[in-house]
């Protein structure tokens, strides 16, 4: 397709001239100019097929007029078209009556009716009564499809879309129609059920209520839902959404199509995720620990006594011996809170937004912004090496998949394991954990069989997707990929987990960063004027804050959002909270980790707050309020403010527009990004910095040479699931069930010569930690790989050591 | 119990898999293997275990194994019994008391049609037509054809499957047994059969090879036709009625001299083939009577190419092409060879019917002996040109004679037609190639023209549609079979003067000209008017498939449209809208009227119903559908309503309505 901008065709359509680009379908042509051609099975973004026929249309042809389905018609110069003619009204009444012959016309028990293109398109394009007297055809129904999606075949009109979305945008194609002619059904084979990280996408793109989603069904009417638009945070792919809320509850979440995020799309986690905001187990009232339980108590205390044991560590030790986690979970104007209390308040550098399972900030930092999403439409090659993208950045896999599939770009997937994307690779390398450096040495010389690997990265445009494959691994691999990358002109995508990582990175919740992608160093800049007299010491990071906490160095820990006791990785998360003198909790539930803690105070979550929030590519965009919390749940940043006036070092900041504006009056890279800009100015969020200039931190990646080093035993890949234990899944009902659980995949090899079958109990060793697991078989693993999923239910964190013993039975 | 298919079959499914560019393509033939293995292991179905080892076999999902197998007729998902009897009741066969057999059949099983006798023997099937219109009422037991069976000897038959309990089955000792007319002279005796329902083919591995002997029996009578020229397509069998299929009466007789004449030296060019075969002006034999020649020329530059024999013959009342691979499949195999040439293809099919596998079995020991004698293969006749020829085995569903649906059942997806444009064959076509498919008939017609020239062929019979041509003749006529005709005769000549006219003396109602799609002719209008494409397609009809049905006037014509209408509906791919909904709802309709439960608005609704999936009920028929099978469901119920309305009328006059709130169907 052309881009239009620069040659259109002219058409008339009902004797309306209009412009159009050269070959676009003519359905989308109308539409772009204010015709509505009635349409099912349709999407936009889908490959057309022309099988509803309700989209049917005149057009003048040498031979006289012709009735096409506007679908599949690609629009030509001088082209004349009829949409409301009388046979082509004929023939689009004539298509909804034959697809209401068999409908049940249930609307009234219907999830859909309200909002069903079907029932609207019969209202406006429908015969008033049906002329079949006939018996409707019958099937069993609702069906479950899956633990999330409920399929009524009665109400199916066979559009396809749902079949079409599974095979040629999710690539799972568990759902197919299954017999021929009047009796083709969507259906699941026997015992295979529908179970795709995407099916929620087939809930909201069918065109009438044939799927429904079991988290939603019968909760509420269209027209009695609050809806507002907003970001997930789920991923940091930053998707559009909309919220739909009803008497204060959030019933669910829909895609909404933005072209340089999402596309529409959702994974299933970002769209269930929902459930968490109305848990009943959301904390409602500050905690405060006595003896080993909790007591609920009124805010001013547990500030005061947050605040006295704040003010008694920063006199005794100093800011040094207080040291904060989290921060990527919420908005940036909270992470912007706690950069601000950290370094004027407390006076320390001693905060980490990531866990140990993320990249260098200044990596993040200064490649924010540089590379787009949108990079992948174009790439000739798109490399990934990184975690499997279909676990940790669904839309994007959805993006790099139909890529690489529908315009052929060259996938090149690097990786331990199988991944999502190897269906559709042009070059799938597997390595064994340890070994990567090796390989890309390789790679970046050309060498053997992987000169064509080198070739397809020399030709360009090239886009890079790169971040830790295994958090086993060496993270200063990420770098050297990066480096190479670059040494071939390619685009960068950073890819790290946590839904707000780098808003918060970018608001400096990181030892080395100030907000606005700033090196503490700097301390010519405005930021620093206004923020006053700032810790010089470097901080550390999250393994080192563990690490000084087991120590004792640090003595009062603020977990702000954070789970170190199932989520860091690099030091024992357990060992950290019990050996830190104090610890405070700001959350929304208990958590192995605040249960430890001596004060919890209960948080405002997504849905219950506004601000913005940033994605892997930088892109500023807002998330809404649309719900209060629950009981007396505040705002991170306003619990901040009050213990800094406390102790007496006031942050000044009085709500969360004002943080936005101070954000970006004083942090370069978001300079002039405000709520006002983004509400106002922009449509599809706004790529920070806004002026090239204000990015003042550059960061050029370093390659490192393979250290020569060779671990004899088997090494570990350690990587996430899309469903984990993670809190917010723990307090999700939907989707807690759908962790995997925790194994240790062997290689078939490796299972024989444990003489272990699948299922068996395996003691496993890394470091000086010993797991019982089942074992799984996995012959997509390298010879020597031992695949372990990170934060399951039920299974101890595992250390992130490389190297790792199997062996069969009780260890001896 | 674990699951696991024998060594043979692993071995079946590795070769099958390896025939074709791309694994999925395979899906149809291991489905067949993994039903023989099932049946192997004592499940007379397609099991789900077998689904889910072809879906490993070929990378796919098991899901989208079974939305292929679902597709098709001929994979059983629910179980049948050792035999299959399968009863044709489409149009020819019901003329000739199909619906007597079925019932004497399910009598004798004891079982309606579609279930089994409670000891697994037999399962009785009323199937749509399955090509042997000419020796109608026909049967098929496990896919092997019995023809000319009258109810009693159905009766015998099963009875005699019962109680002989016969391992295996094959269709030239049943049909001396309890057969009599057959569509076309079988002549060859053939001695191997099937144990199973599942068809006989050699690639699958379900041929039972006996050393017993063949009945010699079978009926040797000449292919006739019409005109002075001799014939082309049936000269060799007509000659040589026992060997006419193997290749040394084939090359005696002058085979494979067209294929040395281009491939030789100083030998022709891809164009000059194509040019000599537009200069024929050879008109495809499939349906749509497209100039063979001016499609060969449409090919894209794009390579590779493709070359597919359409032989899924299915039109009701068509059984020419049957006829064609059965008794001279060298012909077919020629003309495919130097089609193939002329497309530049290295690699091409033939797709031929489930239901035909005695044509398979043929075709495919023809096309191993072509392999040996280096007519295909690697550097063919020494010319450097390469062919590779697969044999495909289709597995019951009509609309894959649909050019693209064809294509997408060939590439091991449901048989569901692709939009024209943009999905023209000859620019992408299998696997998005550019493609050439053509019908048996018209390549059975290339080596005479290569040898001859095209010009010799252009001059024989009418000017714009030339040649000899196979004309299926069935249903109320005396001598119903297979003739050759050069066009221009009438079609009074045709029907009274080749197939003797009128059974039992009685009188011509009306006929179907050119298979089951085509607008119906009555005498008082066309008897006297000539065979030729010009003259119906003026008449507002097609030559189609060139198989003509014969009506008498004891013909209930409500009843004979509802058996196209049935069909059309069964075959509907359920793909787009109006076909799916509208071709059942027609067939609904006309039911409640035949019922007696016909309402006088039915009639008009009827048109409208069909105005609806083809706009202004005009022939050449538009269609708000994506092919034009729903239309082709519409051409009866217009022929209908145009010629008998009364016959419309007159049962709802005599309906027996009761209110619609509470009268059920009875």
């Amino acid at each position: 397709m052309s881009d239009g901008a620069t040659e259109m065709v002219a058409l008339t359509i009902d004797g309306r001239e209009v412009q159009a680009s050269p070959g676009e379908l003519l359905i989308k042509a109308a539409e772009d100019n204010g015709t509505h051609i009635p349409r099912f099975c349709w999407h936009p973004r889908m490959n057309p097929v022309g099988m509803c026929r309700m989209c049917l249309v005149e057009i003048e042809t040498p031979r006289g007029r012709m009735i096409v389905p506007s679908c599949m018609q690609p629009v030509s110069d001088g082209m004349v078209v009829y949409t409301d003619s009388e046979p082509a009204q004929k023939a689009q009444e004539g298509v909804l009556e034959f697809l209401l012959l068999n409908h049940p016309l249930d609307c009234p028990v219907c999830d859909k009716g309200g909002e069903c293109p079907l029932q609207d398109q019969t209202m406006s394009y429908g015969p008033g009564e049906s002329r079949f007297v006939e018996e409707k055809r019958h099937f069993a129904k609702p069906i479950p499809i899956s633990d999330l999606v409920l399929l009524d075949r009665e109400r199916c009109i066979l559009c396809a879309r749902c079949t079409r979305f599974s095979d040629e945008i999710s690539g799972d194609p568990l759902i197919e129609f299954q017999g021929r002619g009047a009796h083709t059904q969507v259906l699941t084979f026997p015992d295979e059920p529908f179970n795709s990280y995407f099916s929620g996408n087939t809930v909201q793109i069918c065109p009438v209520g044939a799927l429904t989603a079991v988290p939603y069904r019968f909760r509420a009417r269209p027209w009695d839902l609050t809806i507002g638009e907003s970001t997930g945070t789920v991923h940091t792919e930053g998707s559009s959404i909309s919220v739909h809320v009803s008497q204060n509850r959030v019933l669910r979440f829909l895609g909404v199509d933005n072209d340089a995020t999402n596309q529409g799309w959702l994974s299933d986690k970002e769209r269930f995720g929902f459930e968490f905001i109305g848990s009943p187990d959301r904390l409602r009232m500050p905690l405060i620990k006595e003896g080993s339980d909790f007591r609920e108590a009124e805010w001013g205390e547990a500030l005061d006594l947050v605040a006295e044991r704040l003010g008694r560590a920063i006199e005794k030790g100093g800011g040094n011996t207080i040291a904060a986690l989290g921060g990527a979970r919420g908005t940036n104007e909270d992470a912007y809170a706690l950069s601000k209390f950290m370094r004027t308040t407390v006076g320390s550098n001693h905060l980490d937004a990531q866990l140990g399972d993320g990249l260098p900030a200044g990596y993040l930092a200064g490649w924010a912004g540089r590379g787009r999403i949108e990079d992948i439409d174009r790439a000739s090659t798109i490399l990934l090496w990184g975690p499997d993208l279909k676990e940790t950045h669904p839309t994007l896999y959805l993006r790099v998949r139909r890529a690489a599939q529908e315009r052929g770009a060259t996938l090149i997937v690097v990786h331990p394991r199988r991944t999502g994307l190897d269906d559709r690779a042009t070059f799938k390398l597997t390595y064994r954990p340890g070994e990567g450096d090796r390989l890309l040495s390789r790679i970046r010389s050309g060498e053997d069989d992987l000169a064509p690997v080198r070739a397809a990265l020399e030709n360009g445009p090239v886009v890079a997707l790169v971040g830790r494959p295994g958090l086993a691994e060496d993270v200063r691999l990420v770098e050297s990929v990066a480096a190479v990358a670059r040494s071939f002109g390619a685009s960068l995508l950073p890819l790290v987990h946590r839904g707000n990582t780098f808003g918060a990175i970018d608001m400096g919740v990181s030892p080395q960063l100030l907000p606005g992608r700033m090196p503490i160093s700097n301390s010519e800049d405005p930021l620093v004027e206004a923020w006053g007299s700032l810790p010089s010491m470097p901080g550390l990071d999250a393994a080192g804050i563990a690490s000084a906490c087991h120590s004792g160095d640090i003595d009062l820990l603020l977990l702000y959002g954070a789970d170190p006791s199932r989520d860091l990785v690099g030091f024992h998360g357990d060992a950290a909270l019990s050996g830190a003198g104090f610890v405070v909790a700001l959350d929304l539930f208990l958590t192995d980790s605040s249960r430890q803690a001596d004060v919890v105070l209960p948080a405002l979550g997504f849905g219950e707050k506004k601000g913005t929030v940033t994605n892997l590519e930088g892109r500023v965009q807002m998330v809404n309020r649309l719900v209060p919390g629950p009981g007396q749940a505040r705002a991170d940043w306003s619990v901040l403010d009050d213990l800094a006036h406390r102790l007496g070092r006031p942050l000044g900041l009085t709500s969360a527009q004002e943080i936005s504006d101070e954000i970006a009056r004083l942090a370069p890279a978001y300079r002039g990004i405000t709520w006002q800009y983004l509400e106002r100015e922009v449509e599809e969020g706004a790529v920070a910095p806004l002026e090239p200039a204000h990015q003042t931190f550059l960061h050029e990646p370093q390659y490192q040479a393979p250290n020569g080093r060779e671990s004899s035993t088997h090494t570990l890949h350690l990587a996430r699931t899309l469903y984990d234990d993670g809190v917010l899944l723990r307090h999700t009902p939907s989707l807690a069930p759908l962790s995997p659980g925790g194994h240790a995949y062997l290689t078939p090899g490796h299972a024989a010569s444990l003489e272990v079958e699948e299922g068996d109990q395996v003691t496993v060793r890394i470091g000086d930690q010993t797991l019982r697991l089942p074992v799984g078989i996995d012959p997509s693993l390298s010879e020597g790989t031992v695949y372990i999923p990170f934060n399951q239910p039920g299974v101890a964190t595992v250390t992130n050591g490389l190297e790792v013993g199997v062996k069969a039975g009780e260890e001896s | 119990m674990e699951y696991f298919w024998s060594e043979a079959a692993e071995k079946r499914a590795r070769d099958l898999i390896d025939r074709y560019p791309e694994p999925r393509s395979a899906i149809m033939p291991l489905l067949y293997v993994a039903m023989s293995e099932d049946l192997r292991r004592g499940e007379a179905r397609l099991t789900e275990s077998g689904m889910r080892r072809v879906a490993e076999l070929v990378g796919v999902t098991p899901a989208q194994v079974s939305a292929v197998a679902g597709f098709y007729t001929m994979y059983k998902l629910d179980s049948v019994g050792q035999y299959l009897v399968s009863v044709c009741t489409s149009l020819s066969c019901w003329l000739n008391g199909a619906d007597q057999v079925l019932q004497a059949v399910e009598d004798q099983a004891g079982v309606p049609s579609g279930q089994t006798d409670p000891a697994g023997l037999i399962t009785p099937e009323h199937v749509e037509c399955i090509g042997a219109c000419g020796g109608a009422p026909a049967v098929q037991v496990n896919y092997e054809f019995v023809e000319g069976v009258s109810p009693d000897k159905a009766r015998e038959m099963v009875e005699w499957l019962r109680s002989d309990r016969p391992e295996w089955v094959t269709g030239d000792r049943l049909q001396a047994r309890f057969g009599s007319h057959t569509s076309f002279p079988w002549a060859i005796p053939e001695p191997d059969g099937v144990a199973g329902p599942v068809p006989a083919f050699p690639s699958l591995g379900t041929v039972h090879h006996s050393n017993g002997e063949a009945p010699s029996d079978l009926d040797r009578s000449p292919t006739v036709g019409n005109g002075d020229h001799p014939m082309i397509l049936t000269a060799r069998m007509n000659d040589y009625p026992q060997t006419s299929h193997t290749l040394d009466v084939y090359r005696a007789t002058g085979g494979y001299s067209a294929l040395v004449k281009v491939l030789g030296d100083p030998g022709m060019t891809p164009t000059e083939v194509t040019e000599d075969i537009k200069a024929s002006m050879l008109r495809g034999r499939g349906g749509a009577g497209f100039p063979a020649g001016v499609k060969w020329g449409f090919l894209a530059p794009d390579r590779p190419s493709y070359l597919v024999v359409n032989a899924d013959e299915s039109e009701p009342g068509t059984f020419k092409d049957r006829q064609l691979m059965e008794r001279d499949p060298h012909q077919m195999i020629e003309g495919v060879v130097i089609a193939s040439y002329a497309a530049e293809a290295h690699q091409a099919f033939v797709y031929i019917r489930g239901e035909y596998p005695k044509a398979a079995r043929r075709v495919e020991a023809a096309v191993e002996e072509a392999y040996q004698a280096g007519y295909l293969g690697q550097n063919i006749l020494g010319s450097g040109y390469d062919l590779d020829l697969t044999v495909h085995l289709g597995a019951g569903a009509y609309i894959c004679g649909e050019e693209t649906a064809l294509l997408n059942s060939l590439e091991g997806r449901r048989g569901e037609p692709r939009l024209k444009p943009p999905f023209f064959p000859a620019a992408k076509g299998l696997y998005m190639k550019p493609t050439i498919v053509n019908n048996v008939e018209t390549l059975a017609n290339v080596p005479w023209i290569i040898m001859q020239g095209g010009a010799a062929y252009a001059a024989i019979g009418p000017e714009g549609s030339p040649g000899r041509r196979m004309c299926s003749v069935s249903g109320h006529v005396v001598r119903p079979g297979n003739y050759e005709i050069v066009e221009g005769l009438t079609w009074r000549e045709l029907i009274f003067d080749l197939a003797g006219g009128i059974r039992n003396g009685n009188r011509l109602k009306a006929w179907v000209p050119g298979g089951a799609s085509a607008p119906w002719f009555v005498p008082e209008l066309h008897l006297d008017t000539e065979v030729t494409k010009e003259a119906i397609d003026g008449h507002g009809s097609m030559t189609g498939s060139g198989a003509v049905i014969v009506m008498d006037h004891t013909t209930d014509m409500v009843a004979a449209a509802e058996r196209l209408v049935r069909f059309f509906a069964h075959e509907s791919c359920g793909q787009c809208t109006p076909c799916r909904e509208g071709t059942v709802w027609i067939d609904l309709i006309l039911r409640r009227i035949m019922d007696r439960q016909g309402r006088s608005v039915d009639a008009d609704l009827l048109l409208d119903v069909s105005d609806n999936i083809s706009p202004g009920l005009r022939w050449p028929p538009a269609m708000t559908t994506i092919c034009a099978l729903g239309p082709s469901a519409v051409s009866p119920v217009v022929s209908l309503l145009k010629y008998f309305r009364s016959e419309v009328e007159d049962y709802v006059e005599q309906a027996n309505l009761v209110p619609v709130a509470i009268g059920a169907r009875r």
